[in-house]
């Protein structure tokens, strides 16, 4: 959220490069430059629904897969005028590929699976399944 | 792949944050997803079409791997069931680079998806147990049942222990669902008003007292002059379910009953003779 917050979105910020790697990376510098392009800026809702929850771990080697469900609170807004651009729940289940790069794990892809308005889906699965 | 939404660095952040140590999972079966991208232009056989860019050309669209193997990445709907497709996979559908959504959805189940829940409603539907059959000591046709004494009343262990199950599962059978029935206990209808509650009762063998089954009934009227008085018993299973998966789930209980069997009832008559 670093890199989209007030006061302006950076894709320069060194913080993406900490955790991303690769079309991941790129594909948060792109996110970082359109909402500097477009004045706006996210943060986070009040009060807060939001949620993540990480499942579905596999590791091979120096790669690894894993399951993400997240419940997206965020809100949008624009920083010139401070008014709200879109503050919709949205629940997404997404896969993220990680690589072990100089001993520390980061984002190389992020597929989005499935997408559901409000909080539902993979965020009421059972608590008897991996996430 | 672009992905839409807020705050992905958000996302990617808190993700690895949340990965205490990864090293220490499970290892799994690795990566097929880049390697699994299905060449399907548009009109093969894999689900949707490609359509057609906006100057008319065909659009070059592909169908790639996204889930390779749903018992190991979550699928789900809604309501946050769990979604199974029937080979596994989960296809997304790429045209000119770009995710193309089919009908609201980010990625499609090869061969249909399927729900444990539902699957397991349809074994349960499935499943049929066959009427009880059942035998008595004296069987009451060729042989009278008599009155003050007491009939011995029994399910036949091929019933009793018949093991009734239905099958649900996806076309290939790789996920299933099984109702599976067991009897606990058989209600026995003697036709005068009367019922008697048992388990399977004990088949009558030849030497052992009169009075050693648990189950039976004493009748107390003969039924001379009648057709006879109608005998039935219900047998109640407990449902369970089980899954391909290893869950498990009641499935609540379900009745059988036999059509009802006349049977007569004697009367041994006795004379006194003042002692003699």
């Amino acid at each position: 959220m670093a890199a989209n917050s007030a006061p302006v979105a950076n894709p320069d910020s060194p913080l993406l490069a900490e955790v991303a790697t690769g079309d991941a990376l790129g594909d948060l510098r792109a996110e970082a430059s359109e909402r500097r392009d477009a004045g706006q800026a996210v943060r986070a809702a009040s009060p807060n629904v939001g949620e993540i929850r990480v499942g579905f771990v596999q590791v091979s080697g120096a790669t690894a897969s894993l399951s993400v469900c997240r419940v997206d609170d965020s809100v949008v807004y624009e920083l010139a005028t401070g008014n709200v651009a879109n503050a919709t729940v949205a629940t997404q289940n997404y896969t993220l590929e990680l690589a072990l790069v100089d001993g520390q794990w980061m984002v190389s892809g992020v597929t989005q699976v499935q997408r559901w308005e409000g909080v539902a889906g993979c965020a009421l699965a059972d608590a008897d399944f991996p996430y | 792949m672009r992905v839409g939404g807020r705050g992905l660095p958000l996302l990617i952040a808190l993700t690895l944050l949340g990965i205490a140590a990864p090293a220490g999972a499970e290892d799994g079966a690795g990566f097929g997803v880049r390697d699994g991208v299905v060449d399907a232009d548009a009109g093969s056989h894999t689900p949707g079409s490609g359509g057609s860019t906006s100057d008319g050309a065909p659009s070059r669209c592909t169908w790639r791997v996204v889930i390779a193997d749903d018992l190991t990445k979550g699928v789900f709907g809604p309501s946050g069931e769990r979604l199974y497709s029937d080979t596994g996979r989960w296809l997304q559908k790429v045209c000119d680079g770009e995710v193309e959504i089919v009908d609201g959805l980010f990625v499609i189940p090869e061969g249909g998806s399927f729900a444990i829940a539902d699957l397991l409603e349809q074994a349960r539907r499935t499943l049929d147990p066959p009427d009880p059959t059942w035998s008595a000591s004296p069987n009451g046709t060729t042989v009278p049942m008599v009155t003050q004494l007491p009939t011995w009343l029994w399910v036949d262990g091929d019933y009793w222990h018949g093991g009734f199950s239905a099958r649900a599962s996806t076309p290939s059978g790789r996920v299933w669902a099984e109702a599976r029935a067991t009897p606990t206990s058989a209600l026995w209808q003697v036709g005068d008003g009367s019922t008697v509650f048992c388990g399977a009762g004990t088949a009558w063998q030849a030497g052992p007292q009169a009075n050693s089954s648990d189950c039976t009934y004493t009748f107390r009227h003969s039924t001379a002059g009648t057709a006879g008085t109608p005998l039935s018993v219900s047998v109640t299973f407990d449902v369970a379910g089980v899954t391909s998966l290893g869950g498990t789930a009641e499935l609540g209980a379900l009745t059988r009953t036999s059509p009802p069997a006349l049977v007569q009832v004697a009367e041994i008559q006795a004379i006194e003779s003042n002692g003699r």
